[in-house]
This record gives structure tokens, C-alpha cells and sequence, in this order.
């Protein structure tokens, strides 16, 4: 029961966020279940939601039955992080809701293909916490005058389409053909004998755009309780 | 406070208002000390959860009142400069959120606070632009700060070309966040949203968000001043 289901399309390996009641949120199992979903054979990977939604963030129900929240979140940075590293690419599909960790699942992916009225979203500060991945790496992706806005408001969602503009998104797609082109923009990255050298390259700050440990964040978690 | 900064706080939300409006809300030195002053008591005020920048009558800020720019040495043109950049540093690293309503003019100082604001809401008649080029200066904020802010491209067509933006416009490069109608109600009522939040979680988002800033503005107080004293009268 790790929430994760994977089909393989080709050569390409979809990695369906399975639990569509929750909107795909994610809980620890779900978090190492992506985890090994990623560490197959397949040339590249499509990461998308079941249902009508990509994730809705973590699941705060079952985070507040986690006894260590530090331990959870390093967790789910490492998945981060693997993502990154794995020298294959991994594309978003994304309809519905992309919301906090969903948001930054999508941002971590080398690319994002999402539909013009999906739906991206960093509501932790609501919550009482915050991004950590999204201010990292988002900081490259949407500059720092999008990022703090998105961030600090907790409100401002945007639109695929918007998201688009700001150069979240690569593709737009109608929700009929999503998971075809996200599958044909991730067999097209993994076509280019140089993809692997490429993503190491953008990725070799990985560290430093990761450095919001667990140690920053998770002593916040006691505010969900 | 200066005569011409006055600031006005209506339950969690202060307002730091630029009251010159006969000359456009032209920052001096004085009003961005002032201003900074302000910035302090917002940080300290635990009954203050969020700060709202604006200006009385039809603009917004039309920059820094360089009219008296007198400097013979880089020590004075660094004294000089220290103001608006401590007003910047203040604001960045205030851990509340910041936010800017633009109507009409916002140049120079006045678009370089942009940089630095949570939420910026412009009016459909706002024009945003650095007016440093005038005087043959550059914006301090913009090209070292800033470069994270906006990308380079629009770094280089706003200070070094003078391009002036729209409301629009001005959202699509990241420097402003809504096009409203009446951008002060916007900023406020964005203001007394995001006051609610946790001030632990917002104290933590917004210490992540200003690392480097102390770098950045460190590079500006070594490249600018050079350039100060060759435009000084």
C-alpha cells in the first residue's frame, strides 16, 4: 500500500501519485514508494496524480501522526534529491491541483507539462510552515520576485497557463493529450546523448539549493499539532 | 518621524506612507532614515504583523531627490549610499510580510523597493523604470540585489536603457504581482491576510529568502560609489 502505481509506455516509466481520495497527498509511504518507482530501468520517468488532481501537498493528517517530523522531511528531501541526481529524465504531467510539496515535486522534475487551468499553489505558510524545496530551487525557476510572493502569501495560486509565462512550465497541454505529451517531451530528453552530462551540470549546486535541512524546518511542524 | 514619511497602523497592518507629493514623492535621505526608523518599529511591534508601503497623491515615488548629490570622496559617496541600502536591508529582512500599492510613477528608489516586497499591487496607470540613467548614476538595488529578483535581460533594458514598464508588463518580468483597480486596497487587504500567519513560519520563509543579501548589497557599496563621485557636482 504505498500509494504509487507504474506503467510502463515504451521505454518510459509513469509513476502515478495513487491515492485520488486524498488528492494525491503525500504521506511517508507514498514518499518511499516514489522513491523506488525511481529507481528502475526505465529511460526516463513521467511523475502524475491519479484522478483529477497532481498532489495536493502533504498530507497533514498523517504528518500528525509522525513522531519525528525531521525524520520525514529528510525523507522526502531525499527523494528530492535523488531526483535530481538519477541521471534519466523525470517530467511532471499536471492537472488539478499542484499545491506545496505537489508544487515542488513538479518543480524538482526537469520539466513540467501541465494543463492551462491546472492549478500551482505554496499554502504552507498557512499552515505556519514553509516551502523548503521551492525556496531553494524554485529561486532558478521563477526568480525570487514570484517565489517570495507565492511563498509569503500562501494564496496566490496560479493557473498552468500562468505558470507557463513564468517559466514553471514548459509545455501546456489539453487534458485529452497531457499524458501523451508528457510522455514524447520525456522520451525526447532521454534521446539526447547528452541529457545525463546536461542535468548534472544544472544540477551541481544541488547541495546548496537543498541546505533548508530538516533542521529548519521540521521544529515547525509542532505548530501543526 | 520626517515630515515628509509619516506612518499610520490600523490594527495588525502599519503603513509606511511617502507624504511629498508636491515633488512626487521624491525620496531624501532624510525620508529614507526615517523610513528605516519606521521599518525597526514594525519589527519590534509584536501587534504589527504586516507592513504596507504606499504614496499620497498621483505617484507613487519618483525616485531619490539627487539634487544635492555632493560627494568628493568614495567614504562620503559610501556614506551617501548607506541609506537607501540599510532601508533595503531593513526591509528585506524584516520577517513580516511587505507590501508595495504603486500608483502612477514608480522610478528609481521607488521601483527598486519593488525588489524586495512580498506582494506588489499596481494601479493600470502605474510606470515603473529607474531614473538613475538621468543623472548618469545607476540603480544600486537593481543591478546587484535585484538580479535575483528580475532576470538580467530586464535588468539591462530597465538601468542601463531606461525602459519604462506597464502595470503588466512589470508583472510579467516579476516585479509586480496584480494589476487592481485601486492598489491600495489591494495592499491592504493582502496586508491584513497574510498578518495571520504563523510569525514562526514567517520568521523562518523569510530569513530563507533574504540569505545573500548581505552580499549583494556589499557589491553595490563597492561598485557605486566610483560612479557617484564622476556625476558629482
Amino acid at each position: 500500500m504505498t500509494g504509487i502505481q507504474t506503467t510502463m509506455r515504451g521505454r518510459v516509466a509513469v509513476v502515478t501519485l495513487d491515492r485520488p481520495a486524498k488528492r494525491n497527498a503525500i504521506d511517508p509511504a507514498l514518499c518511499l514508494g516514489l522513491r523506488d518507482a525511481l529507481c528502475g530501468d526505465a529511460d526516463a520517468y513521467v511523475i502524475t496524480g491519479a484522478g483529477e488532481n497532481f498532489c495536493a501537498g502533504f498530507d497533514a493528517h498523517a504528518l500528525r501522526a509522525v513522531r519525528e517530523p525531521a525524520r520525514f522531511m529528510t525523507e522526502m528531501q531525499s527523494v528530492f534529491e535523488h531526483m535530481e541526481a538519477i541521471p534519466r529524465p523525470v517530467v511532471a504531467a499536471v492537472d488539478g491541483y499542484a499545491l506545496g510539496m505537489g508544487f515542488e515535486l513538479a518543480l524538482v522534475c526537469d520539466a513540467v507539462v501541465a494543463t492551462a487551468d491546472a492549478t500551482f499553489g505554496l499554502p504552507e505558510i498557512t499552515h505556519g510552515l514553509f516551502p523548503p524545496v521551492a525556496v531553494g530551487r524554485g529561486l532558478d525557476v521563477l526568480g525570487r520576485g514570484w517565489l517570495r510572493h507565492l511563498a509569503v502569501s500562501g494564496r496566490r495560486w496560479c493557473s498552468g497557463a500562468e505558470a507557463h509565462d513564468l517559466g514553471m512550465v514548459a509545455e501546456l497541454a489539453a487534458r485529452a493529450d497531457l499524458m501523451a505529451a508528457a510522455v514524447s517531451l520525456a522520451a525526447d530528453l532521454a534521446a539526447n546523448p547528452a541529457f545525463a552530462a546536461g542535468k548534472r551540470v544544472l544540477n551541481r549546486d544541488a547541495e546548496q539549493a537543498y541546505r533548508m535541512s530538516a533542521d529548519t524546518v521540521a521544529p515547525l511542524f509542532r505548530t501543526l499539532v | 518621524m520626517d515630515t515628509h514619511v509619516r506612518m499610520e497602523i490600523d490594527g495588525p497592518v502599519a503603513e509606511l506612507v511617502l507624504a511629498r507629493p508636491h515633488k512626487r514623492n521624491a525620496v531624501t535621505s532624510a525620508m529614507m532614515a526615517a523610513m528605516t526608523r519606521a521599518v525597526a518599529e514594525v519589527r519590534d511591534r509584536d501587534d504589527i504583523g504586516a507592513l504596507v508601503i504606499r504614496g499620497d497623491g498621483p505617484d507613487f515615488c519618483a525616485g531619490e531627490d539627487v539634487g544635492g548629490l555632493r560627494v568628493r570622496t568614495v567614504d562620503e559617496a559610501r556614506a551617501y549610499l548607506d541609506t537607501p541600502l540599510e532601508l533595503v536591508r531593513a526591509l528585506e529582512t524584516l520577517p513580516k510580510p511587505v507590501v508595495v500599492a504603486v500608483h502612477g510613477h514608480a522610478l528609481g528608489f521607488g521601483a527598486e523597493v519593488l525588489l524586495v516586497a512580498d506582494g506588489v499591487f499596481a494601479g493600470p496607470d502605474a510606470v515603473i523604470g529607474c531614473a538613475e540613467i538621468d543623472h548618469g548614476l545607476v540603480p544600486p538595488v537593481l543591478l546587484t540585489r535585484g538580479l535575483g529578483t528580475i532576470r538580467r535581460r530586464h535588468a539591462v533594458a530597465l538601468a542601463l536603457l531606461g525602459e519604462r514598464l506597464s502595470a503588466d508588463e512589470a508583472v510579467r518580468i516579476g516585479l509586480a504581482h496584480a494589476v487592481v483597480p485601486d492598489p491600495h486596497e489591494a495592499a491592504v487587504a493582502a496586508a491584513r491576510e497574510w498578518a495571520r500567519w504563523s510569525p514562526h513560519g514567517m520568521t523562518a520563509l523569510k530569513r530563507w529568502l533574504a540569505i545573500g543579501i548581505d552580499a549583494d548589497l556589499d557589491q553595490a557599496r563597492e561598485f557605486l560609489p566610483e560612479i557617484m563621485l564622476g556625476v558629482s557636482s
